[in-house]
């Protein structure tokens, strides 16, 4: 390598100083052999204990590579150098600042009654009854004035039920109604109707073609898969799905309507089929969701039926199904990973309401329910069907936003269940890619909290963020795809 | 074609002025307006000065006014709406403006707080302010329709306060005309600066702000000053907080093309929030000639980390250029990225140009090529 | 590695240790015995001097083999946050400044208006 001319300092000159100092960092288990190490706002490096001993024993030498990625990605710094500062401070206010923007998720119960009876059901009715399970015109009403007095400059109204659509002639009166106040308001507003579809008639559709409406649908997997879990008296709820999908498609465009899939002990065996499934019907993106522990699951023992290891092989298997697609040209996406993947990557985050801390009840998400009571998550209204109140907020008959926002339980709970300050959370390296779930532990542990070293949400999050950091790690193709997902 | 701007060539054929002046070329009489003659003939009254064709020695009519030159041919190329300096004492004529350019550079000084081991233009530790005064009075001779004028140095903040009163006068006098500035961005880090910039409300100013590396030690041995990054990125971000438009400007060569990905990975991470990425072919001008053999790397063999590089920034949003490479080095997927960077007057084109497919679009090389260019130039064709 | 390297004993679905504290501070026992709180339940006698005595209680069909390497894993965990500590300690101080700093009501950067 030639030197420059002689007026010019070579590279020595300009060398840091062989004393560093750390910046905030926190470090668990990769393997056997390796660590994985995080910053303050998750940004990661893997090394080998011996290179952690290095450089958390200031051992590190400055020509080592080491030391230049741990430079740049702002593990240590030296004292010449304080840029580091500025630029943390400015990204931990990045990844913070989305949670002043408050409640942009408002869930809608429009009834409880129902024509499925899926096993895996928290809340549905079967019944003709309107009066005693639809939710009112009044309380809808008092509903939007809670939306529209959040800040938030992006608002999403999804609309659940029961089968939501058996009240259909409210959920045009909701969508109306809000698009009325948001001439004034002026908010970015996305209305979401989530359905089986069965009753996806002319009339539904061409008012979702006027207004825009997103729909979003149950497809647990393959025929015999999908009816199990979801009969439907006098019908088949697989191809009831399907032929919404195609008229809603027709209707409004491919991407109008989005699929969920459920997990049972069923579907553990079978996700490679699931995931076809999805891409035979068009579908771009996949969500391989674990089983609630809430509602009706309890009860007819289905959370029993299989151990958090049973899922983490389905993921696992699910996620390798997928990549190999996805190296065939097929474009398919898992959901979990791509937001654990924006956690890890994308400097903001992500708006994911389910996997924050302070965790997303009522800041991020509010339910109204069809009898006016207001819940803090879609979960905390299962728990109360199971006779746990603790995550409703009031009613609507007597609550503001601003009563909400400064709701003692709420702040109770949402302080108590902070990452930040949780043992074991707080020292974890997992910790800005990862979440509270205080509805989750309220369920399993009866403590908003919860001892992480017995919990089924922590065991998984770790065991998938494990995965996926080797995979980035150790397999580049994989890495390439997962990378593109963002 | 490499023209020059500026030097020797003027003729003086009566009475002259006794120092330095500027003037624009024109076809009506003004105090500040030139005449340029295409043809011998009457030269009208009223004009600041006279630029005649180099005619055959013979009889010519009698030349009675002042600051009538004989315009050498290098400098045939200046036409109506262009600004010059005129120096009777040297014969100098100097192009400070030229209305038929995409873009025009002013230069404001030759001092610098930085010393690039490539500069393009190297520092002249001088006093130069008589530059800015001169660009205050040529900017009023400028015309509004003008897209785009470039500010560059040496280190245009070494202006202080009359670099603000400069891009206040463009403002006023050129409301429509963008304002690019060059810059290391230091002097920005603490005071007042960015804030008195920003509150000229420039309706389109944006800098242009270099930056080497990921890590402090690289990017301070690339501009040899110890502490520039820091201060280069307390000053980007100081010009952030108060709105200016920023864009990174990064040049390629031996000495930084290693780090192109560990970059492009800090830029996505860091600073999301500029409104720009410009990936640079080295200029084989001033220090990048002095250092060559140290600093010369073909364009060829850094593809794969120029490539990703531009990859990592595009899928985390921000805009990113390739500048001064032409097509034919670049990997075929690099070339919607690729812009006509190259001021015109030191741009050129081979030979081996002329019969390529992408000619209209692609930028050419520096003129300062023939000093050394890539084994990879040849005309491309598409399949 | 200190006390991992001698033999364990499981007598009574429990192993005995005894921890040095100039070794191991008393915060990163604990933090190591809760996040094992799964597979032990880490009883912790009164301290001596340096040193702290501890029975690890196993649950009742709890094998020697699996005890034995739970025990050994335990070690390696108390290592890593005996180092969490010293981490933590050290970056206290510039933690406080840059949260600080990220949280103050001074405009960080302004988007384009």
């Amino acid at each position: 390598m030639t030197d420059l001319h002689p007026r010019f300092a070579g590279r020595a000159a300009f060398a840091p100083r062989a004393d560093y100092r750390l910046l905030p960092c926190r470090f668990l288990a990769l393997d056997a052999a390796r660590v994985v190490v995080t910053n303050e706002v998750g940004e990661h490096v893997v090394m080998t204990r011996p290179q952690l001993r290095a450089f958390a024993g200031h051992g590190l030498a400055v020509h080592d590579p080491l030391y230049r990625v741990l430079k740049a990605k702002h593990f240590l710094f030296d004292d010449e150098s304080r840029a580091a500062l500025d630029l943390l401070a400015l990204k931990v206010r990045t990844r913070a600042a989305p949670i002043a923007r408050l409640t942009g998720l408002h869930i809608f119960v429009v009834t409880l009654r129902c024509d499925h009876s899926c096993h895996y059901c928290q809340v549905s009715r079967q019944t003709a009854d309107k009066t005693q399970f639809d939710m009112t015109p009044a309380h809808a009403d008092r509903a939007l004035d809670i939306v529209f007095a959040s800040p938030s400059p992006a608002i999403k109204i999804e609309f659940q039920g029961g089968e939501s659509l058996l009240n259909f002639a409210l959920i045009r009166h909701i969508v109306l109604e809000a698009e009325r106040r948001n001439a004034v308001a002026g908010r970015d507003l996305q209305f979401v109707i989530a359905s089986n579809l069965t009753h996806v008639d002319d009339e539904v559709l061409a008012f979702a073609r006027a207004h825009r409406i997103f729909f979003s649908t149950s497809l647990d997997g393959p025929e015999d898969l999908h009816n199990a879990n979801r009969p439907l008296r006098g019908g088949n709820s697989h191809q009831a799905a399907l032929a919404g999908i195609a008229r809603i498609r027709a209707a409004l465009g491919p991407d109008h309507v989005s699929a969920l899939m459920t997990t049972t002990p069923a579907s553990l065996p079978r996700v490679a089929e699931i995931i076809d499934e999805y891409v035979r019907h068009g579908f771009r993106s996949i969500f391989l969701r674990s089983l609630s522990p809430y509602g009706f699951a309890v009860r007819t023992r289905l959370v029993g039926g299989y151990d958090i290891a049973d899922w983490l092989a389905f993921y696992r298997e699910g996620l390798a199904h997928i990549l190999a697609l996805n190296q065939r040209g097929v474009a398919i996406r898992e959901e979990l990973t791509a937001l654990l993947l924006h956690k890890m990557f994308a400097p903001s985050g992500t708006a994911y309401v389910d996997l924050q801390s302070p965790a997303g009840i009522a800041i991020g998400a509010l339910v109204y329910n069809y009898d006016g009571k207001i819940y803090a998550s879609d979960e905390g209204r299962m728990l109360a069907e199971m006779a746990d109140p603790s995550f409703c907020l009031g009613s609507l008959d007597d609550q503001s936003f601003a009563s909400l926002m400064t709701h003692d339980g709420l702040h109770g709970m949402l302080e108590d269940s902070l990452a930040e300050s949780a043992p074991m959370c707080a020292d974890c390296a997992f910790l800005p890619w990862c979440g509270a779930d205080p509805t989750f532990h309220r369920a399993t542990q009866r403590d908003v909290v919860g001892h992480k070293a017995f919990s089924a949400f922590c065991a998984k999050q770790m065991a998938v963020l494990r995965h996926l950091v080797t995979l980035l790690e150790d397999d580049p193709a994989a890495a390439r795809v997962l990378r593109s997902w963002l | 074609m490499l023209i020059k701007l500026g030097g020797r060539g003027l003729r003086a054929l009566g009475p002259v002025s006794p120092r330095p002046f500027l003037g624009r070329i024109s076809d009506q009489p003004g105090a500040n307006e030139i005449y340029l003659a295409r043809a011998p003939g009457p030269l009208p009254a009223g004009f600041r000065a006279y630029l005649l064709p180099d005619v055959p020695a013979g009889p010519t009519a009698p030349i009675e006014v002042a600051d009538a030159y004989v315009l050498d041919p290098q400098f045939a190329y200046l036409a109506a709406g262009d600004v010059i300096r005129i120096e009777p004492a040297r014969g100098a004529v100097q192009a400070i403006y030229r209305r038929a350019a995409r873009t025009n550079s002013l230069l404001v000084t030759e001092r610098c707080n930085n010393y690039c081991v490539m500069c393009s233009q190297p520092p002249k530790a001088r006093d130069d302010a008589w530059l800015v005064d001169e660009l205050l009075q040529a900017i009023p001779l400028i015309s509004p329709e003008t897209g785009e004028l470039g500010i560059t140095g040496g280190e245009p903040a070494l202006l202080g306060p009359r670099l603000v009163e400069l891009v206040a006068r463009m403002r006023d006098c050129l409301p429509t005309t963008a304002v690019h500035i060059l810059s290391n961005g230091r002097l920005f880090a603490t005071g007042d600066l960015a804030r008195q910039l920003a509150q000229l409300r420039h309706p389109d100013l944006m800098l242009g702000i270099p930056l080497y590396a990921d890590v402090p030690e690289i990017h301070d041995y690339v501009v040899q000053a110890r502490g520039a990054f820091d201060d280069t990125i307390r000053g980007i971000l100081n010009l952030k907080r108060h709105g200016v438009r920023v864009e990174l400007r990064f040049v390629i060569h031996a000495d930084t093309y290693q780090g192109l990905p560990a970059f492009a990975q800090f830029v996505a991470r860091n600073l999301l929030f500029v409104d720009h990425v410009a990936l640079m072919g080295l200029e084989l001008m001033g220090f990048a000639r002095t250092n060559l053999d140290a600093l010369w790397i073909d364009p060829l063999d850094y593809q794969a980390e120029l490539g990703a590089a531009v990859d990592i920034l595009a899928r985390a949003g921000v805009r990113v250029s390739i500048y001064n490479t032409p097509l034919c080095v670049l990997d075929r997927a690099l070339h919607h990225v690729a812009r006509a960077s190259i001021s015109d007057w030191k741009n050129a084109y081979l030979a081996e140009c002329d019969a390529c497919a992408a000619r209209d679009r692609c930028g050419g090389l520096f003129a300062s090529s023939t000093v050394r260019s890539s084994r990879g130039i040849r005309r491309v064709s598409f399949g | 590695m200190g006390d991992g390297d001698r033999e364990l004993t499981f007598e009574d679905g429990a192993v005995r240790v005894v921890f040095d504290l100039r070794v191991y501070r008393q915060t990163a026992i604990q933090k190591a015995a809760y996040r094992f709180a799964d597979r032990f339940t880490a009883v912790l006698g009164a301290r001596d001097g340096h040193a702290l005595a501890a029975a690890l209680q196993f649950k009742p069909t709890t094998s020697a083999a699996t005890a034995r390497e739970a025990v050994r894993q335990f070690y390696q965990e108390l290592l890593d946050q005996e180092l969490r500590e010293q981490i933590a300690d050290e970056t206290t101080a510039v933690r406080t400044l840059i949260l600080a700093h990220a949280f103050s009501n001074v405009d960080l950067i302004k988007r384009d208006a």
